[in-house]
């Protein structure tokens, strides 16, 4: 759909004499109240857990928004009334690293996080879904490089990978919900418009690309950031529920909206789950349970 | 009680007419018959006729009949027309009335035998009428215009109190209101979606236009259904002495109508018809460019035609048409387009009452659809607003202080939002359709008209209109829940054919009051209610093509909006100038709005994300108008606010609406050198729209993500829009022995490069997430010149 309305427009900015379309204008604007962001998606792997507190800063500012101390950080299973306490890294994350081959968390059980911080409490919940496993990754030269066909030995001119997933969606009548996260070399690739959320496989996923199980997701990453050569490509299918689901769709509308052009929303607030259980600061942000799948491939 | 108290008054009305009227009924005449141009035959709207020496008269309607009820005797009558020769006749009123049709000649190559006269021309200042714009279309042509082709919608948007969203926006927004709450009208047949190309030209061939007029307020009764305002736009009948062609070759697309009688002087047609052809031009370049749009389409044509037979003295028959498209395409394809067919029948029961009556079928689709290549995988969406109307409308010239309307009107309506199928790469098909909705809207009218004395005139109506949201439909009930959360569905029930979901009713009651303060000015006064029952559900930074309109249903109420205005006019100079200023203040109520992050898009439950609540718009417009000379033109200002207080949005504090823009300034020249040469220039300021802008960054998962600390809608404005256009016209000599005429206009659109902004977003940086920017996105960013060649033969 994004697709779509982004090619429009720019058949349409076309038609006035290809005329340039966007310019990077000067704004200022006063700096809003404080807001404690909450930014906890947690799995159950054995890897550390962080719960990151940040403030809000300014949008034009361009500095790093600043990290929350002296918060404590809690996790409640609340169906075998566990309790997983978060130590602070002293940068505004909150780290519970559960032993080797051990999970804090498992499928189906509800969570509440629970935070206090300068005289507020907050909490927040969710419940930890199943998820689907990545069967496979596999790569595609670009179109370019196949047409130019480089011998690999050719370093000015190394070939470019672009990732491809299979994987298969969990069969039953309720409705799954995943996030897509592709690393590379490690680094999570947090291209916006690559932010890909989908439901059971199905029409919602990235860009329109009709999807049904067993699917392959393309469009992974975009051009001008790709794979080349014996890079360690990671996929994680991440399960969300719809709640979730539906808040990384705004997060996403928000930060790609400058493509839809004609057909972009007003800029909106993204919801946040988060509840104020005493206090005046307000919080905001989002917490998520979700088990964990993921490969690696070395692309070749 | 309040209902049957106005009940009353409208059944007792006529009683009052009769007294208003003061003189015996008996010995009233009338005269009456149409007004035509001289030249080609065509009806003239809204030329006044009227008793030589006194007040006494009327103007044409919109079939260009008039009739003037005099008492018994000898008179001279009048018949007077900006632009045109004024005739005067002497006629005697015996026992009968008399039936006498006029045509009018062109002012400047009038004969000698005709009185030449302006003594009329002051029908702004006279007439009852108020907070209504008028441009004919030779004032239209002259407006320099965007790559060089005249556009209806692009020159009402010079006037005062209209603004539109800017350029790639469809539609125009009247003292604040939205675009869906204007009523556009071709021949009677209502038009949903009036733009080309997404607001950069509208649907109408201005070679095909009589007549174009504004109806900001003051609404007489005859008119509802939408909040703001009323254009109403008529297509000439067609040359009924000669044959005729009319074409321009253009930079963007080319037009051509042929016009003439088919039985002379009772039988006359045009057809005209335009296609754009920049795809064929610009695909080369574009395919360079943007090599990942593939095969590339797109275009627009539109095709108008009118066939009007006079059957006899007594009935006229008008059969109009319009339909066009606008198509896109690249990997995927877009249309959207409308189709309209009226058929109209003027009947002359005797010399006072008149009946227009009009059936008309209007359909407004468009679709969207693409194709994944080398797969099977597909997604296609259609939608569709078809109307089907009968409206039939009487004129009644009681005597010659008293004019009354009445009528009624009926409306089917047929909802299609989505029908959309999703196919899959193993061929499975998913349909996620909306389903269709069915409304019936209807109305009864009456107004009147009454002079009271020399110096003053009434106008004063009602209409009852009413809505029935029908089934074959469900009826989705939800929850009630904190505002600005989509509502939880608590029940869907299940409706039968034809059987009413949700059903509204309205008193519209509609009121104008003119005095004369001196010969050459007047105060006027107008209030009027009117209501709205079907809406454009949009939450885009401007209106696109692809919003989906819907009925009332029990969960969206009617909208309805109180109107009152004031104004001073005043002619000097012996009408050489026109002036005039006007206030107005509006209450609204069920104002729409969404919540934030509101997914409307192919959503049965869409009215799970609507919001409802109070608005209300004032301003103050001034319009200063240089008719005659060498040097003629306007200026029109225009201060005014439209604001929005709705639970659960921007604190529950009033908010800017999205089309708020308090400063209006536009200039228009036009400078006539000679015979050949004429220039013209004009200039808009307007104060950019309003958006939200975020006050802060938040960081989640490593992504920057902006968010607004305040929660307030609309804090801030985007940059004010202003642009200055130039044109110049050079007409060929003619050659006297042939009808060849034709000329060359030379455009330069945005002539300074404004690049105004039609929204601001806001986005991390590329490839720096933790760095973030305000883009600014112009539709319009060049300087854009353009000739266009006219002829006519």
């Amino acid at each position: 759909m994004k697709k779509i309305t982004y090619h429009l427009s720019l058949i349409i900015c076309s038609l006035l004499l290809l005329s340039s379309c966007t310019s990077v204008i000067q704004v200022t604007v006063p700096t809003g109240s404080q807001l404690v962001v909450v930014d906890a998606f947690l799995d159950n792997s054995s890897n550390p857990q962080t719960v990151r507190l940040t403030f809000n800063a300014n949008y034009f500012s361009n500095v790093p928004t600043p990290p929350v101390l002296g918060a404590i950080v809690t996790l409640n299973d609340l169906n075998n009334a566990k309790t997983y306490s978060f130590t602070p890294d002293g940068n505004g994350n909150y780290i519970y690293t559960p032993g080797i081959n051990d999970s804090m968390a498992q499928e189906h059980h509800k969570y509440q996080l629970n935070i206090s911080y300068n005289g507020n409490t907050y909490n927040a919940l969710s419940t930890m879904n199943r998820t689907m496993a990545v069967d496979n990754i596999t790569f595609r030269v670009s179109a370019e490089d196949y047409a130019n066909n480089y011998p690999l030995s050719d370093t000015t001119n190394p070939r470019k990978f672009f990732p491809y997933v299979h994987a298969k969606d969990s069969a039953g009548p309720i409705s799954d919900y995943y996030w897509l996260k592709v690393f590379n070399n490690g680094a999570f690739y947090n291209q916006p418009a690559q932010l890909i959320v989908f439901q059971d496989g199905g029409y919602q996923g990235d860009n329109g690309d009709s999807l049904i199980a067993p699917f392959a997701f393309q469009n992974l990453t975009n051009s001008n950031n790709p794979l080349y050569r014996n890079d360690v490509c990671m996929v994680q299918i991440y399960s969300i529920n719809s709640n979730t689901f539906e808040f990384l769709t705004q997060m996403k509308t928000q930060m790609t909206n400058s493509q839809a052009g004609l057909f972009a929303v007003t800029p909106q607030n993204v919801k946040t789950n988060i509840q104020q259980i005493s206090g005046t600061q307000q919080a905001i942000g989002w917490f998520n349970m979700g088990m964990v799948s993921s490969k690696s491939v070395i692309a070749y | 009680m309040k209902k049957l108290v106005i009940i009353l008054i409208i059944i007792l009305s006529p009683l009052f007419w009769r007294g208003a009227g003061g003189e015996a009924f008996a010995q009233q005449r009338s005269v009456s018959g149409y007004v035509k141009d001289a030249k080609n035959g065509e009806m003239l709207i809204g030329v006044s006729v009227y008793e030589k020496g006194t007040t006494n008269g009327v103007s044409t309607n919109a079939y260009g009949f008039y009739s003037l009820v005099l008492p018994a005797g000898k008179h001279t009558v009048m018949v007077s027309y900006l632009g045109y020769a004024t005739q005067s006749m002497d006629i005697e009123l015996s026992d009968k009335g008399v039936t006498k049709n006029f045509e009018l000649s062109d002012a400047d190559n009038s004969l000698n035998e005709v009185v030449i006269s302006s003594e009329r021309e002051d029908h702004n200042v006279k007439s009852v009428e108020m907070s209504v714009a008028k441009l004919d279309i030779k004032q239209i042509n002259r407006i320099p215009a965007l790559l060089g082709e005249v556009d209806i919608i692009r020159a009402i948007q010079l006037l005062p109190g209209v603004t539109t969203m800017g350029e790639g926006s469809s539609g125009v927004n009247v003292r604040g209101g939205n675009i869906d709450q204007n009523l556009i009208l071709l021949d009677e047949a209502p038009v949903y979606n009036a733009s080309h190309l997404f607001g950069f030209f509208s649907i109408f061939n201005p070679d095909a236009v009589k007549d174009v007029k504004l109806i900001k307020g003051g609404i007489p009764s005859q008119y509802g259904g939408r909040l703001s305002a009323i254009l109403d736009i008529r297509m000439k009948e067609g040359n009924s002495k000669n044959l005729q062609i009319t074409g321009g070759i253009g930079t963007i697309f080319s037009r051509l109508s042929i016009e003439g009688p088919l039985i002379k002087n009772k039988m006359s047609f045009i057809v005209a018809a335009r296609r754009s052809y920049i795809d064929i031009l610009a695909k080369p370049i574009l395919k360079k460019k943007e090599p990942q749009l593939g095969d590339l389409v797109f275009y627009f044509y539109d095709l108008t035609a009118k066939l009007n037979y006079r059957v006899n003295e007594k009935n006229n028959l008008f059969l109009s048409g319009y339909l066009g498209q606008d198509k896109f395409g690249a990997g995927f394809s877009f249309k959207y387009g409308n189709a309209t067919t009226s058929l109209r029948w003027n009947h002359l029961f005797n010399d006072k009452l008149f009946l227009n009556t009009t059936a008309f079928y209007s359909n407004y689709n468009y679709g969207l659809g693409f194709t994944n290549a080398g797969t099977n995988q597909s997604f296609n969406w259609t939608s569709n607003i078809i109307n089907y109307s009968v409206k039939p409308d009487f004129t009644y010239y009681l005597n010659n202080k008293n004019t009354m309307h009445f009528g009624g009107q009926g409306i089917m309506l047929q909802f299609e939002p989505g029908q959309a199928v999703v196919t899959a790469s193993d061929g499975s098909t998913t349909n996620i359709s909306v389903p269709n909705k069915y409304g019936l809207e209807s109305a009864l009218y009456v107004d009147d008209e009454i002079k009271i004395n020399s110096r003053s005139n009434i106008q004063f109506g009602i209409r009852y209109s009413l809505f029935d949201y029908m089934g074959p439909g469900n009826r989705y009930d939800y929850y009630d829940t904190i505002p600005n959360n989509a509502k939880r569905l608590k029940d869907t029930v299940a409706y039968g054919n034809g059987k009413s979901i949700a059903h509204y009713g309205n008193w519209e009651p509609r009121l104008s009051y003119k005095l004369d303060l001196t010969d050459n000015s007047s105060f006027k006064a107008s209030y009027n209610r009117t209501a709205q029952y079907l809406m454009l559900v949009s939450n885009t930074a401007a209106s696109t093509p692809l919003d989906i309109w819907t009925p009332v249903t029990n969960n969206i109420k009617p909208q309805i909006a109180d109107q009152v205005a004031a104004g001073y006019f005043k002619n000097l100079r012996d009408n050489m100038f026109e002036s005039s200023v006007e206030v107005y203040y509006k209450n609204l109520q069920n104002q729409l709005d969404y919540i934030d992050n509101a997914n409307l898009l192919l959503n049965k439950y869409y009215e799970s994300q609507l919001l409802q609540g109070r608005g209300k718009a004032y301003g103050a417009e001034f319009y200063f108008k240089k008719t005659k000379g060498k040097l003629n033109g306007w200026i029109s200002y225009t201060y005014s606010r439209t604001l929005r207080q709705i639970n659960g949005l921007s604190n529950n504090q009033w908010y800017p609406s999205k089309y708020d823009r308090p400063n209006n300034l536009a200039v228009v020249l036009n400078y006539d050198f000679n015979k050949r040469w004429n220039v013209s220039c004009n200039f808009v300021y307007i104060s950019g729209t309003p958006n939200t802008f975020p006050d802060s960054k938040i960081e989640i998962q490593g992504y920057t993500v902006n968010y607004n600390t305040s929660n307030m809608r609309n804090n801030f404005r985007n940059p004010a829009y202003n642009r200055l256009d130039f044109s110049a016209t050079y007409n060929f000599k003619k050659n006297e022995k042939r009808r060849w005429q034709s000329s060359i206009v030379f455009s330069v659109y945005n002539a300074y490069d404004r690049k105004n902004a039609f929204a601001v977003y806001f986005q991390a940086t590329p490839n720096q997430a933790s760095q973030t920017q305000a883009i600014k996105y112009s539709v319009v960013g060049t300087v854009i010149p353009a000739i266009t060649y006219n002829f006519k033969f």
